[in-house]
């Protein structure tokens, strides 16, 4: 197995507040790292540092084996560490299949063409109804976003990330607000999608994280209380303690 | 490109051109012309802010600075529109690169300040600069255009030339529109956050758009020296640029062709009511709020909604039969 990532002693502070301390944890390709804890114990804060919208106060973050401290959001993405927001972010006045093409055309290197533009707009239009045939969106293509459904939405969200050909996808939440099948299916979109991707999902639905990743990192107060294998996650007593609770025993 | 998909509306535009240059006269032709060459600037400002919500208040500097180059490289050089007309361009160009250069980073108010301070520096130059550019009383005494061994100083061919640049210009704006990167402009004005995550250079996106712009207002402003046979120091000057923004939003944002309309409304209450009153600007306000408040969306999408009510009116009519 491959690492994908490699996060080792990564620290934030946010003036008096310790956002993150001390965190390491590796992903490897093709697998699915469910990342869980209380609201502020760091999960997005972690993101951000990964994608490279913040940078780490001490760490190091390795990314298929090279450094990428200091390299900016956009280049990461270009190398294919992507992410997706807790909310969807979409752009509303277009449709579900320019949204997607929008990404593709950028992955193809063609985002910013203006001569030739016509062949790069065919190319990313057929990459998004691809995509979208495959998350049964295939009808719903030419509709604005604003008119789809808040589950369509996150799943059009989903498949702008896809269209980059991640080899890290970074989830943040995709399925809030979404009924379990709902949510099942857009995970299993996902993993089905690529299998040699690797996926770091956050999710406060405890059943669907466990039922999806392949291992669990619970987060709290900032640092790793543990990662490993869901069934070790379960029945670890500090995670126990200070988050699952009751929601441990299956 | 747009037009040779629409044949009716190519006919359209070709009569409305074609009107004017048989009947108009001296005065009108030239009236048209100026409408034409600052329509033209104008869409070049609707790319930056109806795209990509750039407001810059300093998009009389590509098109006046543009202007004087062209006027002054006339002096010594003749009036060849194949020299006069890439040379505007290319000033355009290099104003907006700078002006670009500043600004990549910056967004909302400050952007609307330092364009604005941009384009103080570029009319302070012009102002101060009395050897080249003839300082307050700008350039006089220009020779004409030509093409060849055509000259084109009557108003007639003027007019021709400003219609064709702005059908040219528009074509050209149009096709950076639907191109990817317009699209991308799109983008980064609606989701800026997102277009990052997907890896797009904002900054890379804001400075192409800026040449585009600037590269049509420069083209715009070499020939505007030509129809009024002078260029002062107000063609740079930022009230020029806040009055653009005002004739984009009468005209409508985001449209790109409502900028012409935006250019006539204002140029023809400027012309005419101010033959009545020098209060005239009371009725550029009074457009203005009365566009603000009826149609947001200018005349362009006033005109949209007609046509489009028209024709659904007209197929419900039809089903209804």
């Amino acid at each position: 197995m491959t690492a994908v990532l490699e996060i080792a002693g990564v620290s934030k502070r946010f003036g008096a507040f310790q956002a993150l301390t001390d965190v390491s944890f590796e992903v490897q390709e093709g697998e699915t790292l469910g990342l869980i804890g209380p609201n502020g114990a760091g999960k997005t804060t972690l993101f951000n540092l990964i994608s490279g919208f913040l940078s780490p106060d001490t760490g190091s973050l390795r990314f298929m084996g090279e450094p990428i401290n200091g390299l900016p959001p956009a280049r990461r993405a270009a190398r294919g560490l992507v992410r997706s927001f807790q909310k969807p972010m979409v752009f509303p006045a277009l449709t579900a299949r320019e949204n997607i093409a929008m990404a593709a055309r950028q992955r193809a290197g063609d985002g910013l063409r203006w001569l030739g533009a016509r062949r790069a707009l065919e190319a990313a239009e057929a990459r998004a109804n691809r995509l979208l045939a495959e998350s049964e969106l295939g009808r719903r293509g030419g509709e604005r976003m604003a008119d789809l459904s808040h589950g369509e939405q996150r799943m059009v969200d989903v498949l702008m990330s896809l269209a980059l050909e991640p080899r890290l996808l970074l989830l943040d939440e995709p399925t809030a607000g979404l009924a379990r099948a709902e949510a099942e299916r857009l995970l299993e979109m996902v993993r089905r999608h690529d299998a040699r991707t690797a996926v770091v999902l956050i999710a406060h639905d405890i059943e669907i994280v466990f039922g999806a990743c392949d291992r669990i990192a619970v987060l709290d107060l900032g640092r790793v209380l543990c990662c490993g294998a869901p069934e070790m996650v379960r029945a670890h007593a500090a995670v126990r303690t200070a988050y699952l609770g009751a929601l441990a025993d299956p | 490109m747009l037009l040779a998909h629409r044949p009716a509306a190519a006919g359209l535009v070709a009569v409305a051109i074609a009107l004017p240059a048989l009947w108009a006269g001296e005065f009108h032709l030239r009236f048209l012309a100026e409408i034409l060459i600052i329509g033209t600037a104008v869409m070049s400002l609707d790319l930056l802010v109806g795209f990509g919500g750039l407001v810059s208040l300093g998009h009389a500097a590509p098109f006046g600075l543009a202007a004087y180059a062209a006027a002054i490289a006339s002096q010594s050089l003749g009036g060849n529109l194949l020299l006069v007309l890439p040379l505007g361009a290319a000033t355009g160009m290099a104003v907006a690169a700078v002006m670009g250069a500043v600004i990549l980073r910056t967004s909302h108010l400050f952007l609307l300040i330092l364009t604005l301070l941009l384009g103080k520096i570029a009319w302070e130059i012009v102002f101060h600069w009395r050897e080249v550019t003839g300082g307050a009383d700008g350039l006089r005494g220009l020779p004409p255009l030509s093409l060849g061994p055509w000259e084109l100083s009557d108003a007639r061919s003027l007019y021709l030339l400003a219609a064709g640049l702005a059908l040219a210009a528009t074509t050209a704006a149009r096709s950076f529109a639907a191109a990817p990167l317009g699209r991308a402009l799109i983008g980064i004005r609606e989701q800026p956050l997102r277009m990052t995550a997907l890896g797009y250079s904002i900054p890379r996106i804001r400075f192409s758009a800026m040449l585009a712009a600037g590269a049509i207002a420069g083209a715009a402003g070499a020939l505007y020296p030509f129809v009024n046979l002078y260029v002062g120091p107000q063609s740079v000057h930022w009230t020029l640029s806040a009055t653009m923004i005002v004739m984009l939003v009468i005209g409508g944002v985001g449209s790109l062709w409502g900028a012409f309309l935006g250019s006539a409304a204002y140029l023809t209450v400027q012309t005419y009511v101010s033959s009545y009153t020098d209060r005239w600007q009371l009725f550029v306000g009074l457009v203005f709020v009365l566009t603000v408040l009826l149609l947001p969306a200018g005349i362009a999408g006033g005109l949209r909604s007609l046509v489009g009510g028209w024709a659904h009116g007209r197929n419900g009519n039809d089903r209804g039969a």
